[in-house]
């Protein structure tokens, strides 16, 4: 029920075109009702007196209100639709606003897919519920006005009837928590049935490149099975509903007849009257019907606002204090001190880190994937808290500093690189306001890129992605670069930016990456020793501790893990990577 | 059953251009769907069975309705002889209906849900075929878009087009029944339906053209969308979460256009 108000509560958002509506719906339902009263009138008056003039009147006001009737009958369409779109407008942009707000913690418990299930699927299920609302309204004054009527003619006819109309809302109300669990099951299911499209959609070139086309479309008929089999069961219980109060109402109109020909030829009924009756009564069981549907309408709206609701409730793993303060321009010192990490209950993925990177200076983490490098480096931004210790920036606890001020200080380059559906100009300035093209061109130089650009027909102006170029791994890698360059971080990470690419490319990073690092505090994770030898500081890492460092003179005299990496690599066969070679080193040792 | 020809998405090097596809060949789509439908041929032959009964007591539960006025609430004259009989036999008809109501809706729910499930295993294979360069020249977030709209469609396409069977020969019966009741009250009803028809068809060459611009509306949301919830740690870390989600919500704003 919280749920329900709190999704209602979009509604009331926009009072005037709901108040509208509702009023109109209320209206249509009390005009459309009349008509049957009217047409029993009518007929009453054929039979008596059979006066055309009479006759002719009544048409004329059937057709009068008959018309009333239909114009209200649009104008609660059109502002509910107006509302209806609104409210998903509204909760779809509160949905992803907090979404994009929510970190990293975050994002690596959900996948895309389901919470692109929840802003759209969920949300159009939410959305419904101005309309069922509205048939609440209309139907309580439906029925409420329908049965007033049929007392007024004849009580004890109408007591039968309201007698069926209970039995038939009853039963149409009954089955509603089944089917509200059938329902929520059905909108999971198909939650995880989209996430596996999504996932396939976006790993394509890897199900390609490891022939599984047929794993996945193993796994995706599993999870189309679940939702076919779930929706067959809502469908099966939904049906039942409605042929029975199909059943109820004809059983009505049956009794009606039978006591209805009683009462008439007691006197204690008119004919038209009777017939009135029997129309009230079809009227009453499709707007039963209908009350089925708002109560599917609700369950369905109800089991996609909680998963609205879970998101929208969510708390940020990572919360700027009220007392942030805002870090200027920093010079670049990073200071981690006895940092560790947990995922949960988790055992820590990183522990006891104590380190510090002077400004200007390139300090390089090593490791197997999973050794904690990516958790380290993502600390210094608040991508991830530190659950022991603190990470200082200039000195300042990053905890201490607003997140937008500490996000200004320091540029990261992801793993994965990512490429907007937007000019190649648009790309580079995405995290700058505006910035002049001379800033943009001097970006894409210092990555590496211009050249290419230039070299393209439209240049800067040229689209990537749909309707446009395809850009290669090295390329969206440079680009990425460009586009934390342009922002002139004095603390730059560098988050396996060679990870996935060959050796040529790796060159053409590697030059980009010379010129980046220049005059700012620079983190690096890379799988190749060319990369890092010449840092100022090596970290080692193993397991979420650090089993090394110093430089890479240091660190050869040592004739540890790092001398072992070195000799495999540069060896005649050598590794290609530094996993291989790390890994060949620990089994060595 | 080939798949390429059941997929909306037909041809695979070309782009997902919902321009184009305004006023798209509902019949040929039709066709399409029924292919799917005919493997369930006992399935079918029972619906249409059904159907049958569905629709004769359809017509016969208001026929009885009139013999019960007009025998005993118009003309009766105090003589109520044969009331209870007549009325049983419309307890009976009733009874009939509603077996015939519930097999008939029942089968059409399960063969719906098993057609959909062929047309969605169907569909996401023939995704898995494509080349990678259709995937190169599409925003995942529109491919998934159209994925969902049209299998929705489809699933609403499947549900319209045998309820319209039912309701045709519902209205063919109820339309004999009226003329055998009185020409000249069915004549006039006959021609409110007249009136209503080309204004339904007015209607509907506007209405198709609207419900298409939607959908093109629905499919830029959810590319936006997925793009934004994809690149959520490129933006986190770029430090442009307010400004992407105020330009996020331009093209959210073309949806709330009352169509």
């Amino acid at each position: 029920m919280t749920v329900l108000l709190r999704m209602a509560g979009y509604g009331l958002r926009h009072k005037l075109p709901l108040g509208g509506g509702y009023a109109a719906s209320v209206l249509w339902s009390l005009t459309f009702i009349l008509v049957p009263r009217l047409l029993g009138t009518a007929i009453d008056e054929a039979v008596a007196s059979g006066l055309q003039s009479r006759l002719l009147l009544l048409a004329l006001a059937i057709v009068g209100i008959g018309a009333l009737s239909a114009l209200f009958g649009y104008v609660e369409g059109y502002l509910l639709e107006m509302v209806h779109h609104r409210v998903a407008f509204d909760l779809r942009n509160d949905f992803y606003k907090k979404v994009q707000g929510l970190g990293f913690g975050f994002h690596d418990r959900q996948q895309t897919g389901d919470l692109m299930s929840r802003a759209t699927t969920d949300v159009d299920a939410v959305k419904q519920l101005s309309w069922s609302f509205a048939h609440g309204a209309y139907l309580t004054a439906f029925v409420g006005g329908i049965i007033v009527l049929m007392t007024l003619m004849n009580w004890k006819l109408a007591l039968v009837c309201s007698a069926f109309a209970a039995v038939a809302l009853w039963r149409s109300f009954s089955v509603v928590p089944g089917m509200s669990r059938t329902f929520d099951k059905a909108q999971g299911e198909t939650g995880q049935m989209t996430r596996v499209v999504q996932e396939a959609l976006a790993g394509m070139r890897v199900i390609k490149g490891f022939g599984s086309e047929r794993f996945e479309q193993a796994k995706f008929a599993e999870r189309a099975g679940a939702v076919r089999d779930h929706l067959t069961v809502a469908g099966l219980m939904s049906n039942s509903r409605k042929t029975l109060s199909s059943l109820l109402v004809n059983a009505a109109i049956g009794t009606v007849l039978w006591i209805g020909a009683r009462e008439v030829a007691a006197g204690r009924l008119s004919a038209g009257d009777a017939a009135a009756f029997v129309l009230y009564m079809g009227i009453l069981g499709s707007q039963i019907f209908w009350a089925g549907f708002m109560v599917t309408s609700f369950t369905r709206g109800a089991a996609a606002g909680r998963r609205l609701v879970e998101v929208l409730d969510a708390e940020p793993p990572v919360a700027e204090r009220e007392d942030a303060v805002v870090l200027p321009r920093a010079r670049g010192q990073v200071r981690f001190e006895n940092v560790s990490l947990a995922y949960g209950a988790d055992a820590p993925a990183v522990h006891g880190i104590d380190f510090e990177a002077r400004p200007g200076e390139l300090v390089a983490l090593l490791g197997v994937p999973g050794s904690g490098k990516s958790t380290i480096v993502h600390m210094v931004p608040r991508f991830y808290d530190a659950t022991a210790g603190r990470v200082l920036v200039d000195g300042v606890d990053v905890r201490d500093a607003t997140l937008d001020s500490l996000r200004s200080n320091v540029g990261i380059v992801l793993q994965d690189p990512f490429a907007f559906a937007a000019t190649l100009r648009d790309n580079i300035a995405y995290g700058a306001d505006d910035p002049p093209m001379d800033d943009i061109v001097r970006a894409a130089r210092v990555a590496q890129i211009h050249d290419f650009i230039v070299g393209l027909p439209d240049g800067y102006d040229t689209w990537v992605g749909e309707r446009g170029i395809t850009l290669s791994g090295g390329q969206r890698q440079r680009l990425a670069i460009a586009r934390t360059v342009l922002l002139d971080p004095p603390v730059l990470i560098l988050d396996d930016s060679t990870s996935s690419v060959d050796v040529g490319t790796e060159y053409q990073i590697q030059r980009a990456l010379a010129e980046v690092v220049k005059g700012r505090t620079t983190f690096v994770i890379a799988h190749r020793l060319s990369t890092i030898r010449n840092a100022d500081k090596i970290l080692v890492l193993e397991r979420g501790r650090i089993v090394e460092r110093g430089t890479h003179d240091d660190l050869l005299a040592r004739d540890g893990y790092y001398r072992r990496i070195h000799d495999l690599q540069l060896a005649p066969e050598a590794a290609s990577s530094v996993d291989e070679a790390y890994r060949a080193a620990r089994d060595e040792a | 059953m080939s798949t390429a020809d059941a997929s909306p998405l037909r041809s695979e090097g070309a782009l997902l251009d919902d321009e184009h596809r305004v006023g798209a060949h509902t019949l040929g789509t039709i066709w399409r769907v029924l292919r799917y439908v005919r493997v369930h041929r006992l399935r079918v032959a029972l619906i249409f069975g059904t159907m049958a009964v569905f629709t004769a007591t359809l017509v016969a539960i208001p026929w009885f309705i009139k013999l019960i006025i007009d025998g005993y609430i118009v003309d009766a004259e105090g003589d109520l002889s044969g009331l209870d009989s007549l009325v049983l036999a419309f307890g009976a008809l009733v009874l009939v209906h509603y077996v015939s109501d519930f097999v008939y809706h029942r089968t059409l729910v399960v063969l719906g849900q098993r057609v959909l499930y062929a047309l969605r295993t169907d569909l996401f294979a023939h995704l898995t075929r494509l080349s990678m360069r259709f995937y190169d020249r599409n925003q995942v977030g529109r491919v998934m878009s159209r994925v969902q709209n049209d299998i929705q469609q489809l699933q609403e396409l499947l549900n319209i087009t045998i309820v319209s069977v039912a309701h045709v020969v519902g209205l063919v019966g109820v339309t004999l029944a009226m003329f055998a009741m009185s020409v000249r009250l069915a004549l006039i009803t006959l021609g409110c339906v007249a009136v209503v028809i080309p204004l339904l068809m007015l209607w509907q060459r506007y209405a198709r053209i609207s419900f298409e611009r939607a959908r093109q509306a629905v499919a830029d949301v959810n590319a936006q969308l997925q793009e934004g919830l994809t690149a959520v740690r490129v933006i986190q870390s770029l430090n442009r979460e307010k400004a992407n989600v105020e330009s996020s919500t331009r093209p959210t704003a073309r949806t709330w256009a009352p169509t």
